[in-house]
């Protein structure tokens, strides 16, 4: 009797669509919410250097000479830690995986955000320069 | 006249790597030699940094059970700071447990129909674990490493909205594990093999002080939920469930029927997210001091963790003790004397993850 049932099982399955789906071929559907890569808003970050020190993975390295962040892809375990730190908001997480690859992946973004203290320091610097120039 | 025969370290019916060697009398085994720590990563080391970033590292200890350790680690951390955890946090921590376990039990059972040859059951076990998985991803982010557990709270919600998505699929989940015991429990085949399989009495189970789903199949009601409550199961009323034979079958039909007492303790906790504050986080206000430690009864057994803080944000030593540690004593004994072609059986009913068993 309960041999019959998973007969129907076997023969409903046979005939059914597939459940599973070619995966690089047809792209899995993530839900809303989901915790993927990171990305960096140059305009908001202040480079304070937080989310580099917090980062489980330390894919998240801060040069404060050139005011860029760099991220590595491949390195990050997309746990949202950097998210919940960040003072500015400036980091946001996609809902979109990156596909497989053979290249590292690596993301440079630049800092432009006037606010920066480093770069505010360097814009006084240079007009300080500028006006003893003038004066000369 | 005896064969020695090298069972493992790869072999299919365990996917991770453990080794035993197997001295044979024809088809009898006569003597049995575990060797493990294949995949040791020397985690309890890596566990002497910040805190907060250990809780991500608890994740990685085992890959099925993941919320366990992370919620045995933040409660072992919480305790060191006194801290107090918000209701709302404690009662999303106790239903991801749940739905946890549920996926843990129907990847065991899966793997067990697998090892007996039932395909067919395999791969509808498998079909039923995606719903919960999807569940994860719905309110986690994400599908096995949750990452919603910190020390002090989760990071994540259960709204209302939520609540509702979670009952709907509680009711499917109970229709669809109705299915799989009725299919399980009434099939002569599953029966002829599996009852009379690695029988392991109940004075045997005391005596190596096995943990979980082996335990309580044979006929040993120890359920850390029962015995010592942690988060809402003070509140909640957990019974062990409990078989008597000890023999595969028992230890299966134990894990199929948690499944529904899983079921049943997430409808139960439903409904509490209404009534409760909304905040799911408390800010730590002191370092780690001083030792703890807590238990969590993860689905293979008991889990526990020792931490001892240094009044840093370093930690200063974490031990861990996997439920599959706990269980591994029991594999040789019920070996001894088995058939050859039962040995991959048997110790796959102790529901093996060798990625705890070494860490």
């Amino acid at each position: 009797m309960d041999m019959l049932e998973i007969l129907e099982n076997i023969v409903k399955n046979a005939v059914s669509k597939p459940y599973t789906s070619k995966y690089p071929f047809s792209p899995y559907q993530h839900f809303p919410g989901t915790r993927a890569d990171v990305t960096f808003d140059g305009t908001k970050c202040i480079l304070c250097g937080l989310c580099e020190r917090s980062c489980p993975a330390e894919c998240i390295t801060i040069d404060k000479e050139k005011t860029t962040i760099e991220y590595l892809n491949t390195r990050c375990i997309r746990c949202g830690y950097c998210v919940r730190v960040c003072p500015t908001n400036a980091i946001s997480q996609n809902e979109v995986y990156t596909k497989p690859s053979r290249e590292k992946l690596t993301v440079y973004t630049l800092v432009t955000n006037e606010n920066a203290p480093i770069i505010k320091k360097r814009k006084a610097e240079a007009a300080k320069k500028a006006g003893e120039a003038k004066k000369d | 006249m005896r064969t020695v025969v090298q069972f493992g370290p790869q072999h299919p019916v365990w996917i991770e790597p453990i080794r035993l060697k197997l001295t044979l009398d024809g088809e009898v085994v006569k003597d049995a030699e575990l060797e493990a720590g294949y995949v040791h990563r020397g985690l309890e080391k890596k566990f002497e940094w910040d805190y907060n970033k250990a809780a991500y590292l608890s994740e990685r200890v085992c890959g099925i059970c993941t919320q366990h350790h992370s919620t045995c680690y933040c409660l072992a951390v919480e305790g060191t700071m006194g801290l107090e955890l918000p209701g709302r946090a404690a009662i999303i921590r106790t239903i991801m447990l749940e739905l946890e376990r549920l996926h843990s039990h129907l990847l065991a059972i899966g793997l067990t129909l697998e090892a007996i040859g039932f395909e067919n059951l395999f791969m509808q076990c498998f079909k039923d674990r995606e719903l919960v998985l999807d569940v994860f991803e719905r309110t986690t982010g994400n599908r096995v490493l949750h990452g919603i557990n910190i020390v002090g709270g989760v990071t994540r919600n259960i709204g209302p909205e939520m609540a509702k998505e979670i009952s709907g699929f509680c009711d499917a989940m109970e229709k669809r594990c109705h299915e799989l015991e009725r299919m399980v429990a009434n099939s002569h085949t599953i029966r002829q093999r599996m009852q009379g399989v690695g029988v392991m009495s109940q004075k045997l189970a005391e005596d190596l002080c096995v943990v979980g789903p082996v335990a309580r199949g044979s006929n040993v009601p120890y359920d850390v939920r029962a015995v010592a409550p942690y988060l809402l199961y003070k509140e909640l009323k957990v019974t062990p469930v409990v078989e008597k034979d000890g023999d595969c079958w028992a230890r299966t039909m134990v894990r199929v029927r948690e499944l529904f007492q899983s079921i049943d303790i997430i409808r139960q906790c439903l409904p509490l997210v209404d009534g409760v504050p909304e905040d799911l986080f408390t800010k730590p206000k002191s370092m780690p001091e001083g030792e703890n430690f807590a238990r969590v009864e993860a689905p293979r057994g008991e889990l526990f963790y020792y931490v001892r803080g240094k009044k840093s944000k370093e930690l200063d030593r974490v031990k861990i003790r996997t439920s599959t540690y706990a269980n591994g004593i029991g594999i040789v004994p019920l070996i001894k004397g088995a058939h050859m072609a039962d040995v991959g059986f048997i110790t796959i009913t102790f529901d093996p993850c060798i990625g705890c068993f070494d860490r």
